[in-house]
C-alpha cells in the first residue's frame, strides 16, 4: 500500500511518462480512498493547463492562434 | 503568414523569451542579449510561417541553442558554480506528511474554488509569475524546460546533465512548491476575497 508521499511522486511522474500497470493500479486504489491525493491530482492537472496557457500567451479569444496547445512542435 | 508588424504579438513573444532565458541563465543581462540575438536571427530568415504558433516554435528553438551556447561559455569561464547555489533545492516537503507517509492535516490539499476563472484574471497571472520566480534555480530550470517549451525528460537530462531519477525529484518538488505557492498566495486569499 503506497503512502500519500509516494503517490504525489507518482502523480508527478505520470505527467512525464506513461505509468506501468502496477503503478496505475496502485494510484487508482489509493485515489479511491484518499481525498487529499485526489485533490492534489486535480491541482497538478490545473498547473499544467495554466503553464500551457502561460507559454502560449494568455488565453485570448480574439486571437486563438496564440493559445496554448498550438505551441506544441 | 505572420504579420511581423503586429507589435503586441512580438512584445508578448519577447517577454516570454526573456522569462525563459532568465530562468535558464540566472542572469538577466545575459538573457537580454541572448533573446536579442535569437530574435534577430529568427526574423532575418525569409521563411514564411503558417501562423504565430509556428513562428514561436521556431524562435524558441533558436533561443534554446543560444542559451546552450551561453551556458557552455559560462562553464568555460568557471562561472558554473554560480548556477549551482542551492537555496531551497533540498527542501523535500517531508514535513507535509506524517511519519507514516500520509498528509499532515494542515498540508492536505483542499479543493480550489473556480480555478478556471483564475485563468482569465490578470492578477492571477501576476501571482503565477511570482510563484515561478520563487522556485529554486535548478527546479525552475527543469520545470520551465518541461512545461514551458515541452522538452522531453531525455532532452532535459542531457541539457542539465542529471539522471532521470534526479530530474523526477526536481520536477516533483517544483510542482509541489508551485502548487503550495498558488494555494497560499491566490486560492486561500480568494476565500476571503
Amino acid at each position: 500500500m503506497k503512502t500519500c508521499a509516494q503517490i504525489t511522486e507518482l502523480l508527478s511522474e505520470s505527467q512525464d511518462r506513461p505509468m506501468s500497470f502496477a503503478e496505475a493500479f496502485a494510484a487508482r486504489t489509493h485515489l479511491m480512498m484518499c481525498g487529499g491525493c485526489r485533490t492534489y491530482k486535480k491541482q497538478l492537472t490545473f498547473l499544467r493547463e495554466a503553464m500551457r496557457a502561460y507559454a502560449g500567451g494568455r488565453p485570448d479569444k480574439k486571437n486563438p492562434d496564440t493559445s496554448g496547445p498550438d505551441f506544441r512542435a | 503568414m505572420v504579420d511581423l508588424t503586429d507589435d503586441t504579438f512580438l512584445q508578448d513573444l519577447r517577454r516570454q523569451m526573456l522569462r525563459f532565458a532568465t530562468v535558464q541563465l540566472s542572469d538577466s543581462h545575459l538573457a537580454e542579449d541572448v533573446v536579442q540575438e535569437a530574435l534577430v536571427g529568427a526574423l532575418k530568415g525569409t521563411q514564411a510561417f503558417r501562423g504565430q504558433a509556428a513562428l514561436k516554435t521556431w524562435v524558441f528553438a533558436i533561443l534554446k541553442n543560444k542559451i546552450a551556447d551561453a551556458l557552455r561559455q559560462k562553464h568555460r569561464a568557471g562561472e558554473a558554480r554560480a548556477l549551482l547555489h542551492e537555496d531551497g533545492e533540498s527542501e523535500d516537503f517531508s514535513d507535509a506528511f506524517r511519519p507514516n507517509g500520509h498528509w499532515q492535516p494542515v498540508s492536505r490539499p483542499a479543493a480550489w474554488s473556480h480555478p478556471q476563472e483564475a485563468l482569465d484574471q490578470t492578477q492571477f497571472w501576476r501571482v503565477f509569475e511570482l510563484c515561478l520566480d520563487q522556485l529554486p534555480v535548478k527546479q525552475g530550470r527543469a520545470f520551465m524546460m518541461r512545461e514551458f517549451i515541452e522538452m522531453s525528460t531525455e532532452e532535459i537530462c542531457l541539457e542539465m546533465d542529471v539522471s532521470l531519477t534526479n530530474l523526477n525529484v526536481l520536477l516533483h518538488r517544483a510542482r509541489m512548491r508551485l502548487r503550495e505557492c498558488l494555494n497560499i498566495k491566490w486560492f486561500q486569499v480568494g476565500m476571503s476575497r
